[in-house]
C-alpha cells in the first residue's frame, strides 16, 4: 500500500465519515421521494433502479476507500494477540 | 415431487458436511496454521448470519405486503459497514484490547465491570432472542411441511404447525448438539470459534447461492428478464403511496442499530474478529453480500403473485415457486438455503447467549456462594464449560417451547423487527460508553431498564394480541381503562405505526435517562478509568490500566486462581511468558500491578470482565485507584492530541517553506546563470569593437608607409567601431537605469503619429542601404497619447532596425499598419524575413538571452527587453504576434487619451 | 613557397585587420565569415598552413569546427589558433582539450597574433 501523506490520509478519513452520512441522506425522505415517479429505466421502475444503483455506488466507494484509510494515531497497530495459538 | 426421505437424507448429509467443515476449521486453527479460516472473506461471510430465514423466506413476504420496505433491513447495515472506520473499528479495537466476550461483557466492562449491568443486558438479550430462535424453528419446519405435503391445498393454506412439533424438537436438538460440540470446546481466547465460523461461512454461501438460483429461475425461466417481471400486474406492490414515511426512516435506523447490537452480530463482528484488517474487506464485501441477497426479492415476490394461486403464503414463495413448476432440484436448493439461514442464526445466537449466561449469570452466582465450593470443585473451567453447554440446551429448549406455545399465532411473523427493537435498547449505553467519558453505570442501568420495559409494554407484549400478560382489552383501551396508558398509543401518541411508536418511546426514554443518570450520579473511580480506556482506545497503549490501579497479591495466590480458570497448562504458560518479559528465569513473575492487570484481562477473556474482577478482588489487598493519575493521563492524551495536531501543522508549514525556498533557490540559480551569461556576452560585445580599434590603431602607429586612402579607411573603421562601442555602453546603462526605475522620462501629451513617423523616416537610410523597403499602407492615424517621444521613437527604431538587419529575403519588405480603437493606439510592424525560431519566441523579451545575441550583428539583444520595458512604462504593450507564417510581426499598443488631436497635422502618410 | 593562412571570423573589420597584417608579411590569406562555409572550405581545397578560428561564429561555432577537424585524419595535425572575445578560462580549457595549438584573446596585440602564426607554421 502506498503510504499516503498526512493530509491525504486526513482527507480520506473525512470522506469516509461523510460516506454513510451521504448514503443516509440520499436514502431517506425527502430526497428519496424525488424518485418515486411512475417511470421506468430499461423496464426497471425508477425507484428500484435508484435504490439499487445508489447501493452499488456506496459499495464501490467503500471499496475504493477501504485501502486508503490509515491510522493517524500513534498506536496504530492492533496489539498482537498474546494468547496462544493452541487455544 | 420430493419425498420426505429425500429431504431427510439431504438435510442429514448437509449437516454432516457442516460438521466436517467445522471440524476441519477447528483443527486447522488449533494447529496454528489458521490460513483461510482467518481470511477476511470467511469473516465477512460469517457476518452474513444477519440474514436468517426471516430474511431468506420473509423478505419476499415483506415485499408482497409492503413493497420496497424489505430493503431497509439491508440498507441500515450497509450504512454502518461503509462507515466502519468510525464505529465498528473502535468496537473491534476495544474488543481486542479488553478481551470482550459478548455485548453484555462490553457494556459491563465499560461501566466499571458492573455485574448487575451484565445481568440486565443478558436478560434483555435472552428475551429478545428466544422468539427469534423460535421463528427459525418455525421456518424450517414449515418449509419441510410445505415440501412434503405439496398439493394445491397446502400451497394456498400453509399447514398448521401442530404435527411439526416433534420435527421441530429434533431440529432444535440437532442444532444444540452441533453448537455444544463446536461452540464450547474452549472457554477462552476472546471466545473465538473457528470451526463454527467456517461452517457459518459455508452456510452463507449456500443461502446466497440458493436465493440467487431461485431468483434467476424466476426472472429468466418464468419470465423474459427483469423488464418483463416489472411489467407484470403484480408489480403494483411497488406502488404504495406513502412508502417513504416515518416507518421507512425508523426501519433504516433500526436495522443499522441491529447490526451492531444483536448479540449474534456482536459475536461474529467483534468477538470472532481476528484482526482489524478483516473489517477493511467486510466494509464493502458485506454490503455487497446484502445487495445480492436482496436483488431478487422483488422479482420473486412479483413472480409468486403472478404464478401461484391467490392466497398462497408469500413467506414461502421462495420454496413454492419452484415447486409449482416441479423444479425438484431448485426446491431442494431453496430448502437448503432456508435451512442454512435458520441453523446459522440459531448456532451463533445460542453461542453468544450461552457465553453471556455462563459468564454473567452463572459465574456471579457461583462466586456468591461460599468461595470454597468453587475451590473444591477444583476447576472453574469445568463449571464454565458445563454451564455453557447447559445454557445452549436451555436456550434452544426455550426457543422450542416458545415455538410450541405461539406456533399457531401470527405473532412470530413480526418477531424479527420486535427483536431488533429490543436489542436496540443497548445502543445508548453502547455508543455513550465508547464516545462519552462521563457516561456512568447508573445512567446505563436506568436507560436500559426503562427502554426495555417500555419496549415490552408497547411492542413485545401487545404483539401476542392478548395471549401474554396484557389482555386484549388492555391493549385496546389501556390498563384499567386509562386511555393515556394504551400500549400502542402511549400518552396519546396516536396515528403512528406500532413499531415507530414503540421505538420512539423506548429509545427516547432510554437515551434521556441514560444521559440524565450519567450527569446526575458521579462515576466510580473504576468507571472513570474504564471510560477513559474505552473512549481513548486509539490513544491508550494496551494494558495501561496498571498505571492507575495499585494493588498487591502473592504470585502463588494468583497462580491458583489462574489455573482454576485457564487450566494449569495455560496458566503456567501465561505466568512463564510474563516472567520472561520481566527478565526473570523463574516460572513466576513478580506480582506487579502490570502483571495483575494483565492477568485480570486474560481471565476476562474467559469469564467476562465483571467476574474476572470479582475473582481477582478476592485475593488482592490494598487496592487503590489513582484518580489523580487518571486525570493526568487524560490531560496527557489531550496534550498529545494537541501536540500531534501542532506537529502536523508545523510540518505542513515547513513543507511549504521548503518548497518556497527551493523555488527561490531555483530562481537564484537561474538568475546567476543568466548573470554569468550576461557578463560573458557583454564581454564579447565590448571586446569585438575593441579588437578592431586596437588592431587598426596598432597598424597605424607602426606602419610608416601607409597610403593615405588606406590610412583613411582604417581610421574610419576605428571611428565606426568606437561609435558602436558607445552605443553598446549606452544600452547597458539604459537597461540598468530601467531596471532601477531611474531613467529620465519626458512625458507629455502628444500625437502618437509624430514620433512614429519620425522613427520610420530615420530608418529609411538603413533600409535603402540593404535594399529593403518600408511600406506604409495608409497614413498612421492621429490620436493623443501620454508619452515620451524620444523613448517611443527608440522602440520603433529598435524594431525596424532588427527587421531590416535580419531580413534575408530576396526582396526584403517591412510593412507598417496603424489602427485606432476607442481606447487604444495600435501599430503592427511585420517583415517577410525568416522569422524567429519558435523555440526562441518565448525568450526574445528577456535580457541576457542567448538566441538574439547569436544572430545579432550589433547589440547584445538588450534592445527588445528595453523596448518592452519602455512600453510598459508608457502604459502600453509590446508583443510578438504569433500567427504569422512568414516573417516576424510586432505589435505596439498605447492607451489613447483622445482620438482627434486638435490642430497638429501629422506629417505621416507620405511613405 | 608562399605560406597560406585560413581565417574564420564573422566580424568583417577584424577579418580585414588580420588579412592586412598577415598579407603584409607575405601570407596568402583565405577566409570565411561563418562556421559552415569555414568547414566546407577546409574540407574541400588544399590545406592551409595555419588556421585562425573565431569561436563565436554564426551557424557553427569554432569549437565544433575544431572538433571536426581533429576527427578527420586529413586535418588532424592542422595547426589551429583559437580566437575568443569572451576571455573566459573555461573557453581556454575547452580549446586546449579539443586540441587547439594556440589561444588568443580579443582584443589581441598584432605582434602576438603574427608571432603565433609564424611559430605554428614552423617559421
Amino acid at each position: 500500500m502506498r503510504p499516503a501523506s498526512p493530509s491525504t490520509a486526513a482527507k480520506f478519513r473525512d470522506a469516509a465519515f461523510l460516506l454513510p452520512v451521504a448514503g443516509l441522506f440520499l436514502l431517506l425522505p425527502p430526497v428519496i421521494n424525488l424518485f418515486t415517479a411512475q417511470t421506468s429505466l430499461f423496464g426497471i421502475p425508477l425507484i428500484v433502479a435508484y435504490i439499487f444503483g445508489l447501493w452499488s455506488a456506496l459499495i464501490a466507494i467503500a471499496f475504493w476507500f477501504s485501502h486508503r484509510l490509515n491510522d493517524p494515531e500513534p498506536h496504530a497497530a492492533v496489539p498482537p494477540d498474546t494468547s496462544s495459538p493452541g487455544r | 415431487m420430493l419425498s420426505p426421505n429425500l429431504i431427510f437424507v439431504t438435510s442429514l448429509a448437509y449437516v454432516a458436511l457442516l460438521f466436517m467443515v467445522a471440524f476441519l476449521g477447528d483443527r486447522q486453527a488449533r494447529s496454528g496454521k489458521a490460513s483461510w479460516i482467518q481470511s477476511p472473506v470467511v469473516y465477512t461471510l460469517s457476518i452474513s448470519v444477519y440474514c436468517t430465514s426471516w430474511t431468506f423466506y420473509g423478505a419476499v413476504g415483506s415485499a408482497v405486503r409492503n413493497g420496497l420496505e424489505f430493503a431497509t433491513i439491508y440498507l441500515g447495515p450497509t450504512l454502518v459497514f461503509i462507515g466502519w472506520w468510525f464505529l465498528l473499528r473502535k468496537l473491534v479495537r476495544i474488543g481486542h484490547m479488553h478481551r470482550i466476550t459478548s455485548i453484555a461483557d462490553l457494556i459491563s466492562s465499560r461501566y466499571g465491570k458492573s455485574t448487575s449491568l451484565a445481568v440486565l443486558v443478558t436478560l434483555i438479550a435472552v428475551i429478545g432472542t428466544t422468539p427469534y430462535i423460535a421463528l427459525q424453528l418455525k421456518a424450517v419446519t414449515t418449509s419441510i411441511q410445505v415440501i412434503v405435503a405439496s398439493d394445491p391445498g397446502t400451497l394456498a393454506n400453509p399447514p398448521s404447525s401442530d404435527p411439526a412439533n416433534e420435527m421441530a424438537f429434533w431440529i432444535a436438538a440437532g442444532m444444540a448438539l452441533f453448537t455444544i460440540i463446536f461452540g464450547t470446546r474452549t472457554i477462552d481466547a476472546n471466545e473465538r470459534h473457528h470451526g463454527v465460523v467456517a461452517a457459518i461461512a459455508l452456510e452463507a454461501l449456500v443461502k446466497l447461492f440458493a436465493l440467487i438460483a431461485v431468483g434467476l429461475f424466476v426472472v429468466f425461466a418464468l419470465a423474459d428478464g427483469p423488464a418483463d417481471i416489472f411489467s407484470r400486474d403484480a408489480a403494483r406492490i411497488l406502488q404504495t403511496d406513502d412508502m417513504f414515511d416515518a416507518r421507512w426512516v425508523a426501519l433504516t435506523f433500526l436495522s443499522a442499530i441491529a447490526i451492531i447490537c444483536l448479540p449474534r452480530q456482536f459475536q461474529v463482528t467483534v468477538v470472532e474478529n481476528t484482526g482489524e484488517d478483516q473489517l477493511r474487506m467486510a466494509s464493502w464485501l458485506f454490503p455487497a453480500y446484502l445487495l445480492l441477497m436482496s436483488l431478487f426479492v422483488l422479482p420473486i415476490a412479483i413472480g409468486g403473485l403472478t404464478v401461484l394461486p391467490e392466497g398462497s403464503n408469500p413467506d414461502m414463495f421462495v420454496l413454492t415457486l419452484p415447486m409449482s413448476v416441479d423444479q425438484d432440484f431448485l426446491v431442494l436448493l431453496a430448502f437448503l438455503g432456508g435451512f442454512s439461514s435458520a441453523t446459522s442464526m440459531v448456532i451463533v445466537a445460542s453461542i453468544a447467549l450461552s457465553t453471556m449466561i455462563s459468564n454473567h449469570i452463572v459465574m456471579p452466582i457461583a462466586l456468591r456462594t461460599p468461595w470454597t465450593s468453587i475451590e473444591r470443585s477444583g476447576d472453574v473451567r469445568r463449571l464454565l464449560l458445563i454451564s455453557r453447554r447447559i445454557s445452549i440446551g436451555f436456550i434452544l429448549l426455550l426457543g422450542y417451547l416458545y415455538f410450541r406455545l405461539s406456533g399457531k399465532s401470527d405473532a412470530l411473523a413480526a418477531i424479527g423487527l420486535i427483536a431488533f427493537a429490543g436489542v436496540a435498547q443497548f445502543l445508548p449505553s453502547l455508543l455513550g460508553g465508547i464516545y462519552w467519558k462521563r457516561a456512568t453505570a447508573s445512567g446505563a442501568k436506568l436507560g436500559l431498564l426503562a427502554g426495555f420495559l417500555l419496549w415490552g409494554y408497547t411492542l413485545f407484549l401487545p404483539s401476542f394480541e392478548g395471549d401474554l400478560l396484557l389482555s386484549a382489552s388492555t391493549i385496546e383501551h389501556g390498563p384499567w381503562g386509562i386511555e393515556l396508558f394504551r400500549p400502542q398509543a402511549l400518552f396519546g401518541l396516536t396515528g403512528q405505526d406500532p413499531l415507530v411508536h414503540a421505538l420512539f418511546w423506548s429509545l427516547a426514554t432510554n437515551t434521556v435517562l441514560f444521559i440524565g443518570g450519567s450527569l446526575l450520579f458521579e462515576p466510580k473511580p473504576l468507571e472513570r478509568l474504564q471510560g477513559t480506556l474505552f473512549v481513548d482506545v486509539f490513544r491508550t497503549p494496551a494494558g495501561d490500566e496498571h498505571r492507575f490501579i495499585q494493588r498487591s497479591a502473592s504470585a502463588e495466590d494468583l497462580f491458583i486462581l489462574a489455573q482454576r480458570i485457564l487450566g494449569s497448562t495455560e496458566a503456567q504458560r501465561v505466568f512463564r511468558e510474563f516472567a520472561e518479559g520481566q527478565g526473570l528465569e523463574s516460572d513466576f513473575p513478580q506480582p506487579t500491578d502490570a502483571f495483575i492487570a494483565h492477568l485480570e484481562r486474560r481471565l476476562a477473556g474467559s469469564i467476562g470482565a465483571a467476574s474476572a474482577r470479582a475473582m481477582i478482588s478476592r485475593i488482592v489487598s490494598g487496592e487503590t485507584i489513582s484518580l489523580d493519575e487518571l486525570m493526568r493521563i487524560a490531560d496527557e492524551t489531550a496534550q498529545l492530541m494537541e501536540y500531534s495536531q501542532e506537529v502536523e501543522k508545523k510540518s505542513l508549514e515547513l513543507e511549504a517553506t521548503a518548497r518556497e525556498l527551493r523555488r527561490a533557490n531555483q530562481r537564484l540559480t537561474l538568475l546567476d546563470a543568466q548573470k554569468d551569461d550576461f557578463l560573458s556576452q557583454v564581454s564579447h560585445e565590448v571586446r569585438t569593437p575593441m579588437t578592431s580599434i586596437r588592431s587598426f590603431s596598432e597598424i597605424l602607429l607602426e606602419t610608416r608607409d601607409l597610403s593615405s586612402p588606406q590610412g583613411q579607411h582604417f581610421l574610419s573603421i576605428i571611428h565606426e567601431e568606437s561609435l558602436r562601442l558607445t552605443r553598446l555602453l549606452d544600452e547597458i546603462l539604459d537597461m540598468n537605469l530601467m531596471d532601477r526605475g531611474e531613467a529620465s522620462w519626458n512625458l507629455h501629451e502628444l500625437d502618437a503619429a509624430v514620433p512614429l513617423v519620425r522613427a520610420i523616416e530615420s530608418c529609411r537610410g538603413l533600409a535603402q542601404s540593404t535594399g529593403s523597403e518600408i511600406l506604409l499602407d495608409q497614413p498612421l492615424p492621429s490620436a493623443l497619447v501620454d508619452a515620451d517621444p524620444d523613448r517611443l521613437q527608440q522602440v520603433v527604431i529598435n524594431i525596424l532596425t532588427n527587421a531590416i538587419k535580419h531580413n534575408t529575403s530576396a526582396k526584403p519588405e517591412i510593412r507598417i499598419t496603424g489602427k485606432l480603437t476607442d481606447e487604444q493606439y495600435e501599430i503592427e510592424i511585420s517583415d517577410n524575413g525568416p522569422g524567429i525560431p519558435s523555440h526562441l519566441r518565448p525568450f526574445i523579451f528577456e535580457k541576457f538571452q542567448r538566441g538574439a545575441a547569436q544572430s545579432s550583428t550589433g547589440g547584445i539583444g538588450l534592445g527588445l527587453a528595453i523596448s518592452k520595458e519602455i512600453m510598459k512604462r508608457l502604459g502600453g504593450t509590446l508583443a510578438l504576434i504569433d500567427d504569422r507564417r512568414i516573417g516576424t510581426c510586432f505589435r505596439i499598443t498605447l492607451p489613447v487619451k483622445r482620438a482627434q488631436p486638435q490642430p497638429q497635422e501629422p506629417e505621416a502618410g507620405q511613405a | 613557397m608562399t605560406k597560406r593562412v585560413f581565417i574564420a571570423e564573422d566580424e568583417p573589420n577584424i577579418l580585414e585587420s588580420l588579412s592586412f597584417l598577415l598579407g603584409r608579411e607575405g601570407w596568402e590569406v583565405t577566409s570565411a565569415l561563418d562556421g559552415n562555409s569555414a568547414l566546407e572550405q577546409l574540407n574541400a581545397g588544399s590545406l592551409p598552413d595555419v588556421v585562425i578560428l573565431d569561436i563565436m561564429l554564426p551557424h557553427r561555432n569554432g569549437f565544433d569546427i575544431l572538433r571536426q577537424l581533429r576527427a578527420s585524419p586529413r586535418t588532424r595535425d592542422l595547426p589551429v589558433i583559437v580566437l575568443t572575445a569572451k576571455g573566459q578560462e573555461k573557453d581556454r580549457k575547452t580549446a586546449e582539450e579539443i586540441g587547439a595549438n594556440a589561444f588568443v584573446t580579443k582584443p589581441f596585440s598584432n605582434k602576438d597574433v603574427v608571432d603565433q602564426v609564424r611559430r605554428l607554421a614552423g617559421l
